[in-house]
Parts: structure tokens; C-alpha cells; sequence
């Protein structure tokens, strides 16, 4: 089976004890960051980027891989243990997670959590593996007009699943875009939009954007209504789960996976919509229906595990496409550029060991979750008791140090504090950044393709309606962009995101 | 005539999208070679998305004006935008020329003042611990490129 012969590579690569090392500390700091308060795994990425930097590529992709896990369950932790959701997909979590957590069964949804992302985690994997050979085959026969057809139905999608208004989701993509295209023009060597500055020729960095507009403006933003005491903590208690809790966590967790492991393929970040969904699948079909919302350890357990799983199958489109389906994706694909590799269907035939390196360590980096978090909670504990007022003034320094160590340079540092305040009034204009980072990254390559497009057609923009793959893209994405335009539309996505939170 | 409420942060938006759409519009459109569909220079695309941008913004600035409902722009918290850009350049500022533990140092002593009340003794303390901490693992541990001391002490 060539399957195992691939996963056998993997697991070699993985195993490796410098790449498991990395792996571990990639979990260790992404669950660390990704606890604080406030701190998403956008932030606690773009924070941690620059450690991965003086590796070689596998090493740094596998340690990043392991950030990102981290983050994601550091979220969650957040979430049932102060009621403050990281980031946006483990919002769900905090309704029933939460409520766990006043009933003083705080460790039991913290090892709900834990196990039903393992357990999504590791189905999601295996699913990469089978998927990604057939889908890179897929890939490799697409032409330039497809891939802008694809990368056209990313962005669109990726506004369906903004939770505010379209027209401002479309505009911060078409702004993400535009700043993209910043340096040189590697067609006729022209500088674009550098205002003359020579640090300015490589384009603008992703690590200072990321870091400005995620990090220090979240922190400008958490002074305001923060006086520096420390949350409110709930009492962990007991931690493992009791057989019953253990008996209502099965089904749960199987749809829940189900669910996740679809809809991440999809492209536009799929992590939260999928587990606000298995969220309210539970709470129809469930025999304990009443008790979601009062503390129900399914109404953990099932979006955990989809959300897990979605962050997991959302790599399928990253890696055997090169097209980043959400915002956390752009920012693994900005860092595999940095790193030297391009994504896409070039990797798996052209890095085999990188390629099944990295899927090896998604399985064992949830694992390492596991057994990292369970016995460690009584640290992430201890963290969340640091008052804020100690911690911003450090994780300014962290952001510092990031920035500075990308170029060895503090022109990258000047630009953070642009970044930052523009990032801060951006969002007060209730402008995401999400739908921006993705046009950033996806600008030059969804130019590089239209160009591509027109050379080979002749310039005759009809070359995406009458091939088929492209048509039928664009027609989706034009269907999609239609389908969030119409109000009733509009009210039916305010209501599966603002539902009981 | 009553006075018409305005959505500020449409409104906001809008002008925002309006500026950059004009700013790079007009970049691309002195100094940048726009080519033919089939050769396509590099401001072809810039001045695209530029277009777009602007129609964009200016449908932002039209709802904001016909919405009915007034939305405030919300208050800015100026201390802390300006304490921690202060931070930020001290760092950037005292790397070179002090070295990496002293620009840790300051900027994390500047950016405590960002919050209210906060107390200089405590925070001095908790810099020189980040300090120390970052020097530890960053430039020890991690092998940062980055001086210990700067120049202005012959490092």
C-alpha cells in the first residue's frame, strides 16, 4: 500500500528527535500564548513565527504546525475556565463549557475538550493522508484559469463567513489585495507602491502586518476596558471524566468530527461556522437536549471535535493546492514562502518527506496536546492568574523581538506601530482583518494567474467562462456572493452566529 | 428639518476605502505601465482592484449617509495608542546602540504606563524580569542575532 509507505516516510520524518523536540515546544508555546486572555491563535502565530526561522524547513513547518494546535486548544481552555473565547471558533465552547465550569466541573470539559479534539484530530489526519495524493493529481492538471477561479471562490467564501457586513469584508479584501502586490513587479522589475524605500522591494512583511494588526492593536484594544485584575477563575476540580460523561461524549464527538472534517475543506475558514453547527445538530438530536446551555458535557465535546477537525482538513487545501482556505492558513503559507516552499501540488511529489513529515506530526502534535495539557492544567491555571497589566508590557517585547529577529532589522519595527494603529482603527470601524489577510497573501498569486490566464487566451477574459472547472468556480463564487448580498440571507447568518452566545 | 443620523463607521469605512483606492489609483496611474489585456503591465491589475476599492468605498459612504440609525465612531483610547507606539520605537530606537536587554527593558517599563494606575516600583521590577527572561531565551536560548550590548558601550 502506497498509503503506508507514505505515512511510513512520515512518521520517520516526524520521529526524528529534533523535529519531535520542535514539535513538543510548539505545542508547549502555542498552548501558553494561546491561553492568555484576548490572544487568538492569529496573534499567538504571528508572535511565535519568527522562533521557526532558523530551521530547516521541515523542522520549522512541523514546529509551526505545533503552534497552531496549541493555540487552538489554549483557546478553549480560555474559554471554559474565564468565559472569554480566544478566538471565534471556540465561542460555542464557552456556552456550555463555561457553565460546566461554574458547577465546578471545570476539569471534566477541559478533558471533554481534549479528548474529542484528539480523537477529531486523528480522523482528520488519516483523512489528509487518503485525499491529498488523488487531489494533488487533481491540482497538477489545473491550468492558470482555474487556479484564479479557485482562488476567486476562497475569497468570496471567505465573506460568507465573515460575521459582519459584506460590503466591508469585500472592501478589506480588495485592500488586502492592493497591499499584497507591495515591492517588486516580477514581471518587468518595476517597484509598486514602495514610496521609495529600498526595505520596502521584497513587499511588505507578513510577520509586521500579522504582529501590528493582531497584536499590538489587540492590545491597545484590551487597555480599554481593562483595569489589569486578573479574570475571574473557575475551579478546575477533578479532571478525568466519570463513564457517564465518557458514554455521552461518544456520539457527540463522531458527528461532531463528521461535521468538522467537511466543511474545513471548504475554502474560507471553516473552524468556527462548523462548530457553532455541530453545536445546534446536538442540541436538537440530543437526548439531553435541555440541559445544553446549562452545562451539557455533548455541548462541549461536539464542537471541539469539529472545530478541531476543521482546523486539521483545512490544511488539504493549503497543501495540495497552495490556496489558503482561512485566515490562520494565510499565515502558515506566508511562513512555507519564507521558509523557501512554495505550497501546492509541487510539494508532495517534490518534498515527499516534508510533505508526510508534516501530516505525521498533526496526529502527533494532538497527541502531545493530550498528554501536554491534561496534566499541565493547573500551569495554564496559573498563567491565566497573571494580571494583564505584567503581561501586555511582555508580549509587547515578545512582538518586538519576532519583528526584529525576521530581518535583523528595525525598519520592521517602525512599520509594527504603523500597523498596529492602523489596525486598531480599522477595527473600530468594525473592519475584520481575516478577509484582509487572505487577499494579502492570495495578491500576487491571484495576479500572477490572471496574467498567466490572458497570455495563454490571447487577452480573451472569456478563457474562465468556457472552461469548465473555471466556469463552474466562478459560477459558485458568483452564486455565493449573490446568496450573502440578499437580506434574508443576511439575518439567517446573524442568527448561526449570534444564537444563545 | 431634522438633523439626519449618520452611520459613523460606515461612513468611516467608506472614506477610508475612497483614500487608498485614490492613493494607489493614482501611483499606478503615473508610474506604472498599465500594458494591453493580452500583456498585462503592472498596473493593469493594481488599477483594477483600485476601481473596485472606490466603488466600494463610496457604496459605504452612501448607505452611511441613507442609514437610519445613528452609529457613533466609539471612544479612542488615546493613552494607550500613544504609550505603546511610544514602547515600540524605544525598542527599536536602543537595540543598535544599547543592546537588546536595555531596549527590552525600556520599552517594557514604557508600555506598563499605558494602563492605568500603574505603580512605577512594580513595574520597573516586572521589566527587569522580562528583561532578563527575553535575554535568556531569546538571545541564549534561540541564538537571536541581536547585540547584548550596543555601541555605545563598545559591544
Amino acid at each position: 500500500m502506497e498509503l503506508f509507505s507514505n505515512l511510513g516516510l512520515g512518521f520517520h520524518t516526524a520521529f526524528q528527535p529534533i523535529n519531535l523536540m520542535f514539535c513538543f515546544v510548539g505545542t508547549l508555546l502555542g498552548t501558553m500564548i494561546g491561553v492568555l486572555p484576548g490572544i487568538g491563535p492569529l496573534a499567538t502565530i504571528s508572535m511565535l513565527l519568527p522562533l521557526t526561522f532558523g530551521m530547516e524547513p521541515t523542522t520549522s513547518l512541523i514546529m509551526l504546525a505545533g503552534i497552531y494546535y496549541g493555540s487552538q486548544y489554549g483557546g478553549s481552555t480560555t474559554a471554559i475556565l474565564v468565559n472569554l473565547p480566544g478566538e471565534a471558533s471556540s465561542t460555542v465552547t464557552t456556552i456550555d463549557g463555561y457553565k460546566m465550569a461554574l458547577k465546578g466541573r471545570a476539569g471534566a470539559a477541559l478533558a471533554a475538550a481534549g479528548l474529542s479534539s484528539f480523537f477529531a484530530g486523528s480522523v482528520a489526519t488519516i483523512l489528509i493522508a487518503v485525499v491529498a495524493k488523488p487531489l494533488t493529481s487533481v491540482a497538477l492538471s489545473f491550468g492558470p484559469p482555474e487556479y484564479f477561479a479557485l482562488m476567486v471562490i476562497g475569497l468570496t467564501s471567505s465573506i460568507a463567513l465573515a460575521s459582519g457586513s459584506v460590503l466591508k469584508a469585500l472592501g478589506m479584501i480588495v485592500f488586502g489585495l492592493l497591499l499584497g502586490l507591495t515591492g517588486v513587479d516580477v514581471y518587468t522589475n518595476l517597484p509598486r507602491f514602495t514610496f521609495g524605500s529600498i526595505d520596502l522591494l521584497d513587499g511588505l512583511s507578513f510577520v509586521v502586518i500579522a504582529v501590528g494588526v493582531f497584536g499590538i492593536s489587540e492590545i491597545i484594544r484590551n487597555l480599554e476596558g481593562n483595569d489589569g485584575t486578573p479574570p475571574k477563575l473557575a475551579k478546575v476540580g477533578r479532571i478525568w471524566p466519570t463513564l457517564v460523561d465518557l458514554k455521552r461524549m461518544i456520539a457527540p464527538t463522531l458527528r461532531g468530527t463528521a461535521i468538522g472534517s467537511a466543511i474545513g475543506i471548504l475554502p474560507g475558514g471553516g473552524a468556527m461556522l462548523s462548530s457553532f453547527i455541530s453545536y445546534n445538530v446536538e442540541k436538537r438530536t440530543s437526548p439531553n437536549g435541555a440541559e445544553f446551555g446549562k452545562g451539557a458535557i455533548e455541548g462541549v465535546a461536539a464542537p471541539e471535535a469539529a472545530n478541531n477537525a476543521a482546523a486539521q482538513t483545512s490544511f488539504i487545501p493549503t497543501l495540495t493546492l497552495g490556496i489558503p482556505g482561512s485566515a490562520t492558513m494565510a499565515m502558515m503559507i506566508g511562513a512555507m514562502t519564507i521558509q523557501g516552499v512554495t505550497p501546492g501540488p509541487n510539494v508532495i511529489t517534490g518534498n515527499p518527506a516534508l510533505f508526510w513529515g508534516l501530516i505525521a506530526s498533526m496526529w502527533i502534535g494532538n497527541a502531545m496536546l493530550v498528554i501536554l495539557n491534561l496534566p499541565l492544567i493547573g500551569l495554564w491555571v496559573s498563567l491565566l492568574r497573571v494580571p494583564y497589566r505584567i503581561l501586555f508590557p511582555a508580549i509587547i517585547a515578545f512582538c518586538c523581538i519576532g519583528v526584529y529577529s525576521v530581518s535583523n532589522s528595525v525598519f520592521g519595527i517602525y512599520m509594527v506601530i504603523g500597523a498596529g494603529i492602523l489596525g486598531y482603527f480599522l477595527v473600530k470601524l468594525e473592519l475584520e482583518w481575516a478577509p484582509f489577510v487572505l487577499g494579502f497573501v492570495l495578491g500576487p498569486m491571484i495576479e500572477h494567474q490572471l496574467r498567466r490566464s490572458m497570455l495563454i487566451s490571447g487577452g480573451d477574459p472569456t478563457v474562465f467562462v468556457t472552461r469548465p472547472i473555471s466556469a463552474v468556480l466562478l459560477i459558485l463564487a458568483a452564486g455565493l456572493l449573490i446568496l450573502v448580498s440578499l437580506p434574508q440571507a443576511n439575518k439567517a447568518r446573524d442568527e448561526v452566529f449570534t444564537e444563545e452566545v | 428639518m431634522h438633523v439626519r443620523s449618520v452611520n459613523l463607521k460606515d461612513l468611516g469605512s467608506g472614506l477610508f476605502f475612497c483614500a487608498v483606492g485614490v492613493l494607489y489609483g493614482s501611483i499606478s496611474l503615473v508610474s506604472l505601465p498599465i500594458g494591453q489585456v493580452f500583456n498585462m503591465g503592472p498596473g493593469f491589475f493594481p488599477i483594477m482592484l483600485c476601481g473596485i476599492l472606490l466603488v466600494i468605498g463610496l457604496a459605504l459612504v452612501l448607505r452611511s449617509l441613507r442609514n437610519s440609525d445613528a452609529v457613533p465612531f466609539g471612544q479612542i483610547s488615546w493613552r494607550a495608542i500613544v504609550v505603546v507606539s511610544l514602547a515600540i520605537a524605544a525598542f527599536a530606537l536602543l537595540m543598535a546602540p544599547a543592546g537588546l536587554p536595555i531596549a527590552v527593558f525600556a520599552a517594557t517599563l514604557i508600555a506598563a504606563f499605558a494602563a492605568p494606575k500603574a505603580n512605577p516600583l512594580h513595574v520597573t521590577l516586572a521589566a527587569a524580569g522580562i528583561s532578563i527572561f527575553c535575554t535568556g531565551v531569546f538571545l541564549f536560548g534561540a541564538q537571536m542575532q541581536a547585540p547584548l550590548l550596543g555601541y555605545w558601550f563598545g559591544g
